[in-house]
């Protein structure tokens, strides 16, 4: 009885998860903004942002430092980057994605990532071939 | 109530399988035009991840495809951030410039990869391995592609030419946001590429000063052959030789992209000093009154006229025709 409970209950997890996951993959996308406008906009921003990236330099190599990387490194680091690139850098050093590739995984959630491997919603597993 | 109904839909084989099936996605995902072959294996040195290191791993291979040959130890210090224990795309970015190679944002769709492939150009890709609530991101470097593009080869890892299938590669992308970059010497136009943005990386490597002038030279002059339709490629150029103090030159692909658009006033006000740097100042003088015209409330334009009419007449004789 209890085992019979004990998989109903996994198989409702497993279904929520399953169906959260084949929501997420549909990405929203908002209306097409053509390249145009986008240079444009790029262009103005730019010159707004000529003058404060003096400072935003100073504070995306603190930052930097700060997260570990060598102080001696930090000046070539940013230099290949423009004005805009250095705001959106200071902005965003926190939280944006860092690509690392897997570390670790939790073996609880092992067998549903095995299953979402399985059907080709994710590719956690490399050892793992989707079925279809 | 709902967890009566939920139990019942878990205790519904038939719901659940239907569910996977649905989920799973039905057919082969493929692109909508066949690339070149039924498949493709660049021969593209694999750089094997350690660690959080897949960022630079896929740089590595890269750059050693492109005879550029950069260690992993030496690109790590150069993108890997130890406290997000990972490497931001920006940083992909600017690491590609430093190393010579042009950073172009590849078109968010498999075609545009497969093209690039059959192109010669492999492709960086970031791609979020789990869910959007617990991303794990990974940099891979496509290199090739199996099954007539259903298929894709990626250097990904600890594994080379790993093979996944088009349809969950696509999902994985699809949850970095697309993210990805074709790589290619600056004065190598990527196959997929379209004129702004080309012109937008290039001119990001000449502000950042990443490219050579002869880089730059050989990167616009295509441009503007490979683009005759764009204005702004033939502006760009225009603007480049004007520099170079090749004014005459100059003159010629300001005229053509006036041709293409005839009412971008600063395309009109940098074609007047080209024409006043051959000596032409009558000429010179009406071009900067037609952008004025064209933006009376632009003071640089009116500045601009007045430099003109005061400068010394020509030096030299003109010989230049007048545009139409």
């Amino acid at each position: 009885m209890f085992k019979r409970k004990a998989k109903q209950q996994l198989a409702l997890v497993l279904s929520i998860m399953l169906a959260w996951s084949g929501l997420l993959v549909s990405g929203a996308q908002a209306g097409v903004i053509s390249s145009t406008e986008m240079i444009a906009e790029q262009h103005q921003f730019e010159s707004k942002q000529s003058l404060k990236s003096y400072f935003d330099r100073d504070d995306v190599k603190q930052q930097m430092v700060d997260m570990g990387v060598s102080p001696a490194d930090v000046d070539a680091r940013i230099d290949a980057m423009t004005p805009a690139e250095l705001a959106e850098l200071n902005s965003t050093l926190q939280d944006a994605p860092a690509g690392a590739g897997l570390v670790g995984v939790v073996l609880t959630i092992f067998i549903v990532f095995v299953i979402t491997d399985v059907i080709g919603a994710t590719d956690i597993f490399p050892f793992i071939r989707p079925v279809n | 109530m709902v967890s009566d109904l939920f139990k019942k839909l878990a205790a519904s084989r038939r719901v659940f399988f239907g569910l996977l099936f649905c989920l799973g996605g039905c057919a082969g995902v493929g692109p909508t035009v066949p690339p070149k072959a039924e498949s493709l294996r660049m021969d593209v040195p694999f750089v094997s991840q350690t660690t959080a290191y897949c960022g630079p791993a896929a740089l590595s291979s890269a750059l050693q495809y492109y005879a550029k040959p950069v260690s992993l130890d030496e690109l790590v210090d150069q993108v890997f951030v130890p406290g997000r224990q990972g490497s931001l795309t920006l940083e992909m970015t600017a690491a590609s410039r430093r190393h010579g190679l042009l950073p172009y944002p590849i078109a968010p769709s498999l075609d545009a990869i497969l093209r690039e492939l059959d192109a010669g150009h492999p492709v960086l890709v970031l791609q979020n391995l789990a869910f959007n609530w617990w991303p794990q991101w990974h940099y891979a470097l496509a290199v090739g592609y199996t099954d007539e593009g259903e298929t894709l080869l990626l250097h990904s890892g600890e594994e080379p030419y790993y093979a996944i299938p088009a349809g969950t590669f696509m999902r994985t992308w699809a949850r970095a946001d697309h993210w990805g970059l074709v790589l290619t010497p600056p004065d190598q136009i990527p196959e997929t590429a379209a004129a702004l943005p080309y012109l937008n990386s290039i001119d990001k490597m000449r502000q950042t000063r990443t490219i050579t002038s002869d880089q730059l030279q050989a990167g616009l002059s295509q441009a503007a052959l490979h683009w005759p339709r764009s204005a702004s490629a033939q502006f760009v150029y225009a603007n480049w030789l004007l520099e170079k103090g090749e004014a005459q030159r100059a003159i010629g692909y300001y005229q053509r992209g006036l041709l293409l658009q005839h009412d971008n006033a600063m395309a009109l006000n940098n074609y007047a000093f080209a024409l006043l740097a051959s000596g032409c100042k009558t000429l010179a003088e009406e071009a900067i009154e037609r952008a004025v015209a064209l933006k009376p409330e632009d003071a640089r334009f009116r500045e601009s006229a007045k430099e003109i009419a005061a400068s010394d007449s020509a030096a030299r004789r003109c010989e230049v025709e007048p545009s139409r």
